[in-house]
């Protein structure tokens, strides 16, 4: 054995560390995998030694080779036993490697729940911190659930250090257990008003996160946080509030207003941008919220967009991109207010930095009118050409079909100015949109009936010029848009001027290089544009020219039988067939043109995309039943090749299905028509097609002219910029003609029809250049009308959606750890832990707490307590100056009591925070603001109030004081863990004098021991009492034994193995003036009755010299109402309580209690653990519950100095005592 | 809340990454290729925001250093600057001018001390001065690796 512990430390002397490894790895650039397989061999040597030292260290190098990439899933084995090492060193390592390396797959993580468990209670706060916070990374579901309870209790902890990791680490268990938000949220909700302002701002986040995925939820804490938002200084916390108020506003518009002045004046005064564009953005969501006739807004609309003005005018590009977000977010409910800033915002195209290019774009889709469309495209067609990256340039292409083609081309005047742009997009390079391109094609050819013959002009153009766009194999993305093109050409081919010559181009040999789906367009529509070569040459004498064209088909048509694409092939060799019979026939001189032609008569209609997931199912049909009986198992594996055949089958029940309704069907069609013709949208074909520019009104147009001249000769040239001109010319010859001619009337109805409410300018004024036919998508009749396909299903957060105001059920209670706190440990352990540093923290608070007391006794005003406060601290620092170990605890205490200006100048962000660049400095506080603006706030929440109700106006400022005062006090009740003043009906009235639960246990000239009990939820026998050591010597206090003589009825709880009569030993050790709390379980049989319990503390005092042995007896007093446990109570279900009949009755009567009604509640909510049901005047309802279940319910009244307690419980002998204690109480004071 | 903290450098190398979401390996590995990849590629002067997927990006160098972030889209971005400045700031005390150097050779107390700062993707102290105590607390408590390895073994 010893030979192996000596082998083991000469073989880590030989170990790399991580400074080895890394400076090793370094020095391998060459062959680095190489030199890092041997480490990882090393390691996994390492591993295997006992000595957790060497594991750690492995562990280490591990986590650090898990950042390059390296899989160490096979080690997670030994970072579970890392972090189960009871050295802090190791602890952390193996906490930080779990952290890195675990996931919601790694199995280990069950093996750790007891581990992590042991860890949260440990008395060391680093232990539990490291625990929390490697917790927060790899918390599964299960962990979640077996550990809820225990982060639920830390939420209460002595210590801010504790308590504000917890309420972080709740929102993740949370979202892997919600089960546990209802339990765990009324102690969530007491933290918002913690008295560390870190705790604090934790719970502001992780409500607000909370909030934000279920406002509606969290709608009744808006007071609350309405209350910390005007009495908050930090900007971290404010900026989360703010955010918080955003979600909630949707839902409640008078919240909304309410915000409106408080945030316009934030904005006003604040130096911060973070904090700026929180307000903007909040006040934006408000205003949304409100944008139904709130014009009176349109102010608060006017400072938002300007602030948001000097933002993006700003040289930091930083301002300028959110800017230009928040603009966005304006955009959609106030468009005008933005569109005055075209200007700003079109010099932002020009920005040299593409995500600020790209966050104008989106701006610019709002702002497009009928009036400057044309003119805004022009500009982003000039930022294509110039774009040098292909991303950037597609996504501007993109965006320039988004603005097009938006509310189904609403703004477009001239389609075949669209139709140019299009065309011209084609021509770049590399582009991937060309399928976006095509599908624009098609959808305008389709749906705007009076474009088509321009369209198929073009396209024949493109066709014929099929090599420019196919000349370059890399440039495949943009050959899609042959695909429209050869389908509109085939499809509308009545209007081309040329068929044969389009037919020829379509059937080049070039064109088998194509795709195969798009060769199969092109052989389909062939077969079209063969079937219209014949129709227009029918009835001539010569046919000459129709057989020719058969012949190029015979000739042409083999190349794509033999293509590899099948599709290609069907098609090509089935019409291939059908012409050598055509060609027969018209060598017989047969007239076959109009039964060719019937090949591909009727027309397509655009049907909707979501079309087929609205038909609605039939009465009577049920998708899921068996059409016939299941094949039994023993068949399937002969039935399967037939399911590749049964697709078929679908398809014929849906023919039949059509013919059968053939009635029904033009039934619908009718129906349809009705509809369309009174859509407003829906302007009704002209009676030929061919009118293509035929606009009312308009004798001379020039569009005429270029429809020949311009498009067809040169495809290689712009030519949309021509329309452009054309189009200003034409608007005003149609301003002139309109003034000229009085058809006044007709245009109205016009405007009326496609008045949009989007631009700015009167567009009725301009009418289309076409007559457009936009031809409305078809759904399936009896569509539902809901779109409620936009939810994901998956969204963790909606688990979240839970009532948090319905009060808790039984059933609800969080699972049961099974352990209580860890104090418990064997001394095997305890010995393991030496030199764990104490804190000075508890001492000093409860010390604070005493003399709060007395002076609570003087009635001195809260002034001079500050100022004693001071002074006691200065005590206290020279106290620290002699144990630097504790200084960081007291430190910490001393920032939560100073005066508040300083605790927030420490808080809050510093303005040293301002380095380099302004946003980095953005959130900074001016450390003299806080007070200033403070009345500030204060008189203008007052004045709003005035506006609303006089009588609530006092109240409020009484609340503010209250509050402030709360800030200071608060934190000195802090041991008794639960608080005095949950309930709200308490909080309008003078502040309450600080209040301690803890009373003294024993004391001599060593030690004193201050102890209380609290009760525990989950467990309907034991009791939980905390002592709280401080050592009063100069000498260092070491090997405290804390024993107690067991009753029948109560019993300490030691760990497994040892005897009834041993102590438990105090997982500390005491320096001079330090003081420290410890934890031991009780477990108790009955409540009924109060209970002492003797016991001793054995200790050994070290000083320099010498060291001795001490003992100090104790008795351990449980109080009935120590079984007590605060619990919400609701006034209804309280009232059926006490209707029940099963509690039984009894009363007590103080005299001469001369304190005011809310202080005396307040003391028996805090030392009785009761709370408040309800409050009329001078008389309240007050409830509470044992650990065992019973109720306990009090209904009291002051009148002069008198105050009759009435009490009702289901047990009378517990009730007894408990009014005796509370008598008690009343009479200390 | 923040999703993911990288820390990587010009070249591309990763230095730290802490993920606030238990995501598995493959899926993060594929995040970090695509984070250097892109941030990478700005060019100097340019915004430290960028869109990717459904997460606001933002990023902000610090001399050979790229600090990367991951947010949601309802954060605010410059929140998130001042967060990545502050954890500059944090380790810049915390070793005394600091260099790329320091992180490589001392990952683990830069992941320390950004356990301190933040957690669960939320800022958990926003106070230098308390961090720097908690952070130099637990250190105390933590022998130096190597301090232990000179020891013998029992």
């Amino acid at each position: 054995m010893a030979l192996k512990i000596v082998k083991g430390s000469i073989d880590r002397m030989f170990d790399k560390n991580l400074q080895d490894l890394v400076r090793g790895i370094r020095n391998h650039k060459e062959d680095e995998a190489k030199y890092i397989s041997t480490c990882i061999d090393e390691i996994k040597q390492e591993l295997k030694q006992d000595n957790i030292a060497v594991k750690a260290n492995a562990v280490c190098k591990l986590t650090y080779l898990q950042m390059l990439g390296y899989d160490v899933s096979w080690a997670a084995f030994n970072i579970v036993e890392v972090m189960s090492s009871s050295k802090f060193t190791f602890k952390r390592i193996g906490y930080l490697a779990a952290s890195q390396c675990f996931h919601e797959g790694t199995d280990v993580i069950m093996l750790t729940t007891n581990q992590i468990r042991k860890d949260l209670s440990s008395p060391n706060q680093y232990d539990t911190g490291v625990a929390l916070t490697g917790l927060s990374c790899f918390v599964t579901p299960d962990l979640a659930r077996d550990l809820a309870n225990d982060i639920m209790t830390l939420m209460s902890h002595t210590k801010p250090y504790i308590r504000k990791k917890a309420v972080l680490i709740m929102y993740k268990v949370f979202l892997k257990y919600p089960e546990s938000l209802r339990p765990a949220f009324p102690r969530l909700k007491e933290k918002l008003e913690d008295p560390d302002p870190g705790v604090q701002s934790a719970a502001v986040n992780v409500i607000c996160e909370l909030a934000r995925r279920n406002p509606k939820n969290y709608l009744s804490l808006a007071p609350l946080f309405f209350k910390l938002m005007t009495s908050s200084t930090n900007n971290w916390v404010l900026i989360k509030i703010i955010k918080l108020f955003g979600a909630l506003t949707p839902l409640e518009p008078r919240l909304g207003k309410k915000l409106i002045e408080p945030l316009t004046n934030l904005i006003h005064s604040t130096s911060a941008m973070s904090l700026l564009y929180e307000c903007v953005n909040t006040v934006i969501a408000v205003l949304i919220s409100l944008s139904s006739g709130m014009p009176n807004h349109s102010a608060s609309i006017q400072l938002c967009v300007q602030k948001l003005r000097i933002l993006i005018e700003d040289s930091d590009q930083n301002l300028k991109y959110l800017g230009l977000l928040a603009m966005s977010k304006i955009l959609k409910t106030h468009p005008k207010s933005v569109q005055s800033h075209k200007d700003l915002i079109l010099q932002c195209l020009d920005d040299k930095d593409e995500s600020i290019r790209l966050r104008a774009l989106d701006l610019l889709y709002g702002m497009v009118s009928k009036k400057n469309l044309m003119e805004i495209v022009k500009k982003l067609m000039l930022h294509v050409d110039k774009a040098e990256g292909t991303t950037y340039r597609d996504e501007l292409l993109t965006k320039i079909i988004d603005i097009c083609s938006q509310s189904n081309y609403q703004y477009i005047t001239n389609f075949e100015w669209y139709i140019s742009i299009l065309v011209e997009l084609t021509r770049l390079e590399g582009t991937r949109h060309g399928h976006l391109i095509a599908s624009q094609m098609l959808d305008v050819a389709i749906r705007v009936k009076a474009i088509r013959g321009f369209a198929v002009a073009q396209m024949a153009t493109l066709l014929d010029n099929a090599h420019l766009l196919t000349g370059n194999t890399q440039r495949n993305g943009i050959c899609e848009v042959l695909y429209a093109a050869a389908w509109i050409c085939g499809e509308f081919s009545e209007h081309l001027e040329d068929p044969m010559q389009t037919l020829e181009a379509m059937l080049r040999p070039k064109v088998a290089t194509l795709p195969g789906h798009i060769q199969a367009v092109y052989v389909q529509n062939a077969a079209k544009l063969f079937a219209t070569v014949l129709q227009k040459h029918e009835g001539e004498t010569d046919s000459q020219a129709a057989q020719e064209t058969s012949q190029l088909l015979i000739e042409r048509l083999p190349l794509f039988v033999q293509s590899a694409n099948l599709e290609v092939q069907e098609r090509a060799s089935c019409i291939l067939q059908l012409v050598k019979y055509i060609q027969k026939l018209q060598q017989k001189n047969v007239e076959v043109a109009d039964e060719v032609t019937a090949l591909f008569a009727g027309e397509l209609n655009p049907v909707a995309p979501k079309a087929q997931k609205k038909v609605p199912i039939p009465e009577g049909l049920d998708l899921d039943a068996w059409i016939n009986e299941p094949p039994s198992e023993s068949e399937s594996e002969d039935e399967k090749p037939k399911a590749v055949f049964s697709k078929e089958e679908p398809k014929h029940s849906r023919t039949r299905h059509t013919e059968v309704d053939e009635k029904e069907l033009a039934r619908r069609r009718e129906v349809r028509k009705q509809e369309q013709a009174n859509n407003p949208f829906y302007i009704k074909a002209s009676p030929s097609s061919q009118k293509v520019f035929d606009a009312p009104g308009v004798e001379h147009i020039p569009v005429v002219q270029i429809d020949l001249s311009v498009p067809l000769k040169v495809p290689g040239m712009p030519m949309s910029d021509q329309y452009v001109k054309l189009e200003e010319e034409r608007r005003q010859k149609d301003k002139a003609d309109k003034k000229k001619k009085d058809k006044k009337k007709k245009r109205e109805k016009r405007g009326k029809g496609r008045k949009g409410d989007s631009g700015p300018e009167s567009e009725e004024d301009i009418t289309p250049a076409q007559q457009v036919d936009i031809v409305t998508e078809e759904m399936p009749e009896n569509a539902l009308p809901s779109d409620d396909d936009d939810k994901d299903p998956n969204d963790p957060h909606k688990a979240l959606d839970i009532d948090l105001d319905k009060p808790l059920a039984d059933s609800e209670k969080l699972p049961v750890r099974t352990h209580r706190p860890e104090v418990l440990k064997s001394p095997a352990e305890d010995r393991e832990n030496e030199s764990v540093p104490q804190e000075s923290k508890k001492k000093s608070s409860k010390e604070k707490k005493e003399k709060k007391k007395d002076k609570e006794k003087d009635r001195k005003r809260s002034k001079e307590e500050k100022k004693k406060k001071k002074k006691h601290k200065e005590v206290e620092e020279e106290l620290m100056e002699s144990q630097p170990e504790e200084a960081v605890q007291s430190e910490d205490t001393k920032e939560m009591a100073a005066p508040p200006t300083s605790a927030e100048e420490v808080t809050a962000p510093s303005s040293a925070a301002a380095v380099d660049t302004s946003s980095a400095a953005a959130a900074d506080s001016e450390p003299d603001e806080p007070k200033d603006t403070e009345p500030e706030d204060t008189k203008s929440s007052k004045h709003k109030k005035k506006k609303q109700k006089k009588e609530k106006e006092e109240k409020e400022k009484k609340k503010k004081k209250r509050h402030h005062h709360h800030h200071h006090h608060r934190h000195h009740s802090d041991g008794g863990g639960e608080d005095s003043v949950q309930n709200g009906t308490v909080e309008d009235e003078e502040p309450l004098p600080p209040m301690s639960n803890y009373s003294l246990l024993a004391e001599n000239s060593y030690i004193k021991m201050v102890y209380d009990i609290q009760g525990n939820h989950q467990d309907e026998s034991k009791v939980v009492v905390s002592v709280i050591f401080e050592n009063k010597s100069d000498s260092f206090l070491k090997s405290m034994e804390f024993n107690v003589l067991d009753s029948l009825n109560s019993k300490l709880q030691r760990p497994d193995g040892a005897g009834p009569h041993d102590g438990l030993t105090v997982p500390f050790q005491l320096p001079p003036g330090v003081s420290n709390e410890a934890r031991f379980v009780f477990s108790v049989q009955s409540i009924v009755m109060p209970q002492k319990l003797k016991g001793t503390l054995t200790f050994i005092v070290k000083s320099e010299e010498s060291s001795t042995h001490e003992k100090l007896d104790f008795k351990l007093h449980f109080t009935c109402t120590s079984y007590l446990i605060t619990t919400p109570c609701y006034s209804d279900a309280y009232a059926k309580l006490l209707e029940s009949g099963d509690l039984k009755g009894s009363s007590l009567r103080l005299e001469g209690v001369n304190m005011p009604f809310h202080h005396l509640l307040a003391r028996i909510c805090f030392h009785h653990h009761f709370s408040v049901v309800e409050r009329i005047d001078s008389c309240a309802s007050m409830y509470s519950r044992s650990i065992q279940g019973h109720h306990v319910c009090l209904l009291v009244k002051t009148s002069d100095q008198t105050v009759s307690i009435d009490a009702k419980c289901d047990e009378p002998s517990l009730l007894g005592n408990v009014l005796d204690e509370i008598k008690q109480t009343f009479s200390k004071c | 809340m923040m999703h993911f903290l990288l820390l990587f450098s010009r070249q591309g190398k990763l230095r730290l990454q802490k993920w606030f979401l238990p995501l598995p390996e493959r899926e993060r590995k594929k995040i970090v290729k695509d984070m250097t990849t892109m941030v990478l590629a700005r060019k100097p002067r340019t915004c430290n925001f960028m869109h990717w997927k459904d997460l606001k990006i933002v990023y902000k160098r610090y001399a050979s250093l790229y600090f990367c972030c991951g947010l949601e889209n309802q954060d605010n971005e410059l929140l998130a600057l001042e967060i990545l400045h502050r954890y500059v700031e944090l380790l810049d005390k915390y070793f005394g001018n600091v260099c790329e150097l320091d992180i490589i050779f001392n990952f683990e107390k830069a992941y320390f001390i950004l356990d301190e700062f933040l957690m669960g993707g939320e800022i958990q102290e926003t106070s230098k001065q308390s961090i720097a105590k908690s952070v130099e607390a637990s250190d105390m408590l933590q022998e130096t690796m190597e301090e232990y390895m000179s020891k013998p073994a029992f």
